[in-house]
C-alpha cells in the first residue's frame, strides 16, 4: 500500500479545486501564528522562528465546493525575500500582514506590495490583515490607517488576532472566495491565465497496492 | 478550568485524539493521569488516580480498569493535576528528574486502543544540563503492534538487512491493518502473559538485542509527551520511531565512547589529528593535547598561558587563511586513505568529545587561542548598543527553542543572545541570519558561549561559500539551485526527471537544510552525527546527506504522483532520518565520488548567473521604492492638512 496514498486520501480527502495563498509581511507580526490558527485552531505565544518557506493546508467548503487551501508560509527577514519570491508566481492570494503594536511593520507593507507587484501575477488577490488586535492597549496602528492604506491599494482590510482567534477565518475564507469568484465562477477573464485553479474530482493520489 | 498546560500541547498537536490516558508507576509520580479532550465542545476533563499504593502492576494493565477510573473526577484530584502543571516534567515519562535513580521502572503507556509495553534504565543529564550524558543503557525491548519490528541477533545479518535498505527500501512502509485497532484490543488480553514470558528472556536477550526499524511515515499518534537525549520535544508523528531508536543512540554512544577513550589512551597526540596538520604546529599542539588528554571539558582561561607560543604558530596559518578543512582540499588529503580520526568521526563522536572535535576540526580552536578576548571585548564593548541584527536577534531567541525542556530558561536564552550579538557586531554587514539562531544554539548543547562563537564564526567565514548568510544569500542560492541540481541529475536521474516532471521547486526546501545544517530538520542525533562529519569534512557534507536522503527514499519518492504529496513527503524524510548509522553510510560509501574542484567550478560558474539575478532583483525594488517615495510624498500633503 502505498502511504503517500493513505496520506492525501486520509487527510484532505477529495477537493474540487486548490487555491495556493501566501501569507507575507515582517519578521514577528504573527504569520505562522494566524496559519497555525487557522489550520489547526491552535495558539501557541512563541512560535519557532520560520526558514525559508513552509505551507499548510486546510480543505473548506465555499457554496458547495470542497476548496483545498495551500497556504504557503514565509520567512519576514528582509534578506530571506530574494529566495521566497520565487513563491510570489504560483500564489492565487496574498495575505499582507502587520503588527498593530509595530509601527514599522506597517510602514513596510508598502515594500510588501512593491514586491507583490514585481513577482506575482497581476491579477493575484491581496487582502491586507493587521494582527495582534487583542492587544488594544499597545496598539499604535490606528485601524483607520489599515483601513486608508487599504483602500489606496484596492484591497480588502481585517485585523484579526490569531491569540484570540479573531477575524482569522473570516479573512482566509473572504479571500478564498474572491479568488473562488475571480478564477472559477468566472475562468474566462484575460487576467486569469496563469496559475489556475487546479481541478480535480478526486484525490490527487489513490491509493494503490504495491508489493515490494 | 485551565486544563494543563501538557495536555493542552497533546490536544493541540494531535487534534484527533479523544482522550490521553498515561499511567506511571514511577513512585515519585503520585498517580496516574486521565485526560480526555473532546472535539464537539472543546471541553477539557482531567481524571487521576493516586496509584502509589498500588503493587500489582499487572492488574491495572487492562483496559476495564481505566474505564472504572474515568468515573473518579473529585476537586482534590483535579488539583494534583493542575498542581503538575507548574512542572509538567512529572507527568513526562522519561524525565530527566527522576533519572537519578538507577533503578529499572517500569512504565505502561496505554493510549486509548494503543498499548505499548516499555521497560528501561532512565537517561541521566547532569546538573549543568550542558551535556547530556549517557549511561550504559539496556537496550528497550517494547511491544508496539502498529510498527514491524524485525529483530536480528547477528550483525552480519543486520549488514546485509542494511545494504538492502539501502537500494531505495529504507523506510518502507508498513501496511496499516484496517482492522489493526480492533486487533489490538483483542490482544490485549493476551499481552499481559506475553510480557510476562518476555520478561524472563529479557535477561538474555538484552546484551544481544538490536533492531532493524523500517520507519513507519504515518504512525498515529499516541499523545505522549516525549524530548530526545538532547531536550528536544519529539513531534507526535515520530514519538514512537523514537523510543524505539532512542535506546539504540544510548547503546551506541556507550560503545563509542569506549573506543574513543581507547583510541586517546593508546595515542597521546590523538587529538594533534584534529588541529591543523601542519608540522610546525606540532610541539605546541603536544602541549595542549596533554591537557586535553587529561581534562575533556575546555577550560579557556586555563589555555590562556600557552596563547603566545600558539598565536605565532597560527599566524602563518591563519594569513594564508589556510584551516584544517581548506588545507585538506588544496592538498588534496581527501583522495589518501582516510586517518582515523576520519573514520571514527565519520561513525560518530560521543558526545563528551563532540565541543572537543567540533571546535578542533572547524579552524574555531586556532581562532579561539589566537584571539582569547575578542569575544568578551565585543560584548563589553557593544553592551548597550542595538541594531537591526541584534533586534532581529531579540526577536528570535525565545522562537528557538520554543519547545525545549531546558534550553527556553533565561539563562540559556541569554547565552544564545550573546553569541549572535557578538558575531552580528563581529561581522555588521553580514549581521544575523535567521537560522544562525538554531546553529548557535545546537551548539551551546555541547560548547561554552565562547567556544560556540569562534565555531560559529568559523562555519560562516571558513567552511561554507561567504554569502551563504549574507543579505544577498548568492552563495545559497548557487548551492541549493545550481550545485545540487547538477548532483542530483547525476547520482540520481530517475528522481531528477520526476521532480521536474512534477515542476517541484527543491531549493526552496532544501534551502533550510543547508541553511541550519540540518538542525531541526533531522532528528537531533542524526544533526550531530552529520555535524561531525561537516566540520571534518567541510560543506560538502551537506551535498551528500542531502542526496543520501533522497537516494534512501528514492523508490518511495517515484510512486508519489503529485506535486502535493511529494512535496509533504520530502518535507518530512528528514525529520525521520533517525538511523543515522545507514544516512552517513550511503552518504559516503555509496554515492560515488562528489569531486570538490568540479563542485567549486560549478559554484564559481553559477555565481555569475545568481550575482546578475540579484542585482537585477535589487534594481527593480530601487526603482520601485523611487516610485513609491513620490507616491507618498504627493499623498501626504493632504493627510497632514486633514
Amino acid at each position: 500500500m502505498s502511504n503517500t496514498g493513505t496520506t492525501a486520501s486520509n487527510k484532505s480527502a477529495a477537493y474540487d479545486y486548490l487555491i495556493k495563498l501566501l501569507l507575507i509581511g515582517d519578521s514577528g507580526v504573527g504569520k505562522s501564528c494566524l496559519l497555525l490558527r487557522f489550520s489547526e485552531d491552535s495558539f501557541t505565544p512563541s512560535f519557532i522562528t520560520t526558514i525559508g518557506i513552509d505551507f499548510k493546508i486546510r480543505t473548506i467548503e465555499l457554496e458547495g465546493k470542497r476548496i483545498k487551501l495551500q497556504i504557503w508560509d514565509t520567512a519576514g527577514q528582509e534578506r530571506f525575500r530574494t529566495i521566497t519570491t520565487a513563491y510570489y508566481r504560483g500564489a492565487m492570494g496574498i495575505l499582507l500582514v502587520y503588527d498593530v503594536t509595530d509601527e514599522k511593520s506597517f510602514g513596510n507593507i508598502r515594500n510588501w506590495i512593491r514586491n507583490i507587484e514585481q513577482h506575482a501575477t497581476e491579477s493575484v488577490n491581496k487582502m491586507l490583515i493587521g494582527n495582534k488586535c487583542d492587544l488594544p492597549e499597545k496598539k499604535v496602528v490606528d485601524s483607520s490607517r489599515g483601513k486608508a492604506l487599504a483602500d489606496e491599494y484596492g484591497i480588502k482590510f481585517l485585523e484579526t488576532s490569531a491569540k484570540n482567534s479573531i477575524n482569522v477565518e473570516e479573512a482566509f475564507i473572504s479571500l478564498a472566495k474572491d479568488i473562488k469568484k475571480r478564477m472559477i465562477d468566472t475562468p474566462n477573464e484575460p487576467n486569469n491565465q496563469t496559475g489556475n485553479a487546479q481541478l480535480s474530482d478526486t484525490a490527487p493520489a489513490k491509493q494503490k497496492n504495491c508489493c515490494k | 478550568m485551565e486544563p494543563p498546560a501538557v495536555f493542552d500541547r497533546i490536544a493541540r498537536k494531535n487534534s484527533a485524539l479523544t482522550e490521553i490516558v498515561v499511567e506511571t508507576y514511577n513512585k515519585d509520580i503520585t498517580g496516574h493521569l486521565h485526560h480526555r479532550h473532546s472535539n464537539n465542545n472543546n471541553s477539557t476533563t482531567i481524571y487521576t488516580k493516586d496509584t502509589q499504593n498500588n503493587d500489582d502492576i499487572g492488574s491495572n494493565y487492562n483496559n476495564n480498569n481505566h474505564m472504572e477510573d474515568r468515573n473518579i473526577d473529585t476537586s482534590s484530584s483535579i488539583k494534583t493535576a493542575t498542581a503538575l502543571d507548574d512542572d509538567d516534567e512529572e507527568i513526562v515519562l522519561f524525565d530527566s528528574k527522576h533519572k537519578q535513580q538507577q533503578q529499572q521502572q517500569q512504565q505502561h503507556y496505554v493510549l486509548s486502543e494503543k498499548v505499548i509495553i516499555h521497560n528501561r534504565t532512565p537517561m541521566i543529564i547532569s546538573n549543568s544540563g550542558q551535556t547530556p550524558q549517557h549511561p550504559t543503557t539496556r537496550p528497550t525491548r517494547m511491544s508496539i503492534e502498529f510498527l514491524t519490528i524485525s529483530e536480528t541477533n547477528d550483525e552480519e545479518d543486520e549488514e546485509k538487512e542494511r545494504e538492502k535498505n539501502n537500494n531505495g527500501n529504507d523506510g518502507q512502509d508498513i501496511p496499516l491493518d484496517v482492522n489493526q485497532e480492533k486487533k489490538v484490543e483483542e490482544e490485549e488480553e493476551g499481552l499481559e502473559e506475553e510480557r510476562l514470558e518476555k520478561e524472563e528472556e529479557e535477561e538474555e536477550l538484552e546484551q544481544k538485542e538490536d533492531f532493524i526499524i523500517q520507519v513507519n511515515f504515518n504512525e498515529p499518534h499516541t499523545g505522549l509527551i516525549l524530548y530526545d537525549n538532547y531536550g528536544f520535544l519529539i513531534d507526535q508523528e515520530l514519538v514512537q520511531t523514537h523510543i524505539i531508536f532512542k535506546d539504540k543512540f544510548s547503546l551506541l554512544e556507550s560503545q563509542r565512547k569506549g573506543l574513543w577513550l581507547e583510541h586517546i589512551e593508546s595515542s597521546p597526540t590523538a587529538f594533534q589529528d584534529l588541529s591543523l596538520p601542519t608540522n610546525n604546529n606540532n610541539n605546541n599542539n603536544n602541549q595542549n593535547n596533554n591537557q586535553y588528554n587529561n581534562n575533556i571539558n575546555i577550560n579557556t582561561t586555563n589555555n590562556n598561558n600557552n596563547n603566545n607560543e600558539i598565536n605565532q604558530t597560527y599566524t602563518t596559518s591563519s594569513s594564508n587563511n589556510h584551516t584544517f578543512i581548506s588545507l585538506l582540499y588544496q592538498s588534496q588529503r581527501l583522495k589518501e586513505s582516510p586517518s582515523p580520526f576520519k573514520h571514527m568521526i565519520r561513525k560518530g563522536v560521543p558526545s563528551d568529545f563532540r565541543a572537543i572535535v567540533w571546535l578542533r576540526c572547524s579552524g574555531g580552536y586556532s581562532r579561539l587561542s589566537k584571539y582569547p578576548d575578542e569575544y568578551y571585548n565585543i560584548l563589553e564593548q557593544y553592551k548597550d548598543k542595538t541594531s537591526i541584527a541584534t533586534k532581529q536577534i531579540a526577536m528570535d531567541i525565545d522562537r528557538t527553542f520554543p519547545d525545549h525542556k531546558y534550553l527556553n530558561t533565561q539563562e540559556h536564552m541569554e547565552k544564545l543572545s550573546n553569541v549572535l550579538v557578538a558575531y552580528s557586531w563581529r561581522n555588521p554587514k553580514l549581521g544575523y541570519c535567521q537560522c544562525m539562531n538554531f546553529i548557535a544554539g545546537f551548539l551551546l548543547i555541547f560548547m561554552s558561549e565562547h567556544e560556540a562563537y569562534w565555531t560559529l564564526v568559523s562555519i560562516i567565514e571558513d567552511i561554507l561559500p561567504p554569502e551563504y548568510f549574507s543579505s544577498t544569500m548568492i552563495d545559497l542560492s548557487v548551492d541549493v539551485r545550481f550545485v545540487f541540481d547538477e548532483l542530483l541529475l547525476k547520482k540520481l536521474p530517475r528522481l531528477h526527471k520526476h521532480f521536474s516532471k512534477h515542476n517541484l521547486s527543491l531549493p526552496l526546501i532544501i534551502s533550510k537544510w543547508f541553511l541550519c545544517l540540518m538542525a531541526t530538520a533531522t532528528p537531533t542525533e542524526t544533526t550531530f552525527r552529520i555535524w561531525d562529519v561537516f566540520f571534518s569534512e567541510g560543506s560538502k557534507v551537506l551535498f551528500r546527506i542531502a542526496i543520501a536522503l533522497f537516494k534512501m527514499n528514492e523508490e518511495k519518492l517515484l510512486t508519489c504522483l503529485d506535486y502535493n504529496t511529494l512535496y509533504n513527503l520530502i518535507r518530512k524524510i528528514p525529520s525521520h532520518a533517525y538511523d543515522a548509522d545507514t544516512l552517513i553510510d550511503v552518504s559516503f560509501n555509496k554515492l560515488g565520488s562528489f569531486p570538490m574542484n568540479k563542485i567549486q567550478q560549478k559554484r564559481k560558474e553559477s555565481k555569475v548567473i545568481v550575482t546578475n539575478e540579484y542585482l537585477n532583483f535589487q534594481k527593480l525594488r530601487m526603482q520601485g521604492q523611487a516610485n513609491n517615495a513620490a507616491k507618498r510624498q504627493s499623498q501626504q500633503i493632504p493627510t497632514e492638512l486633514g
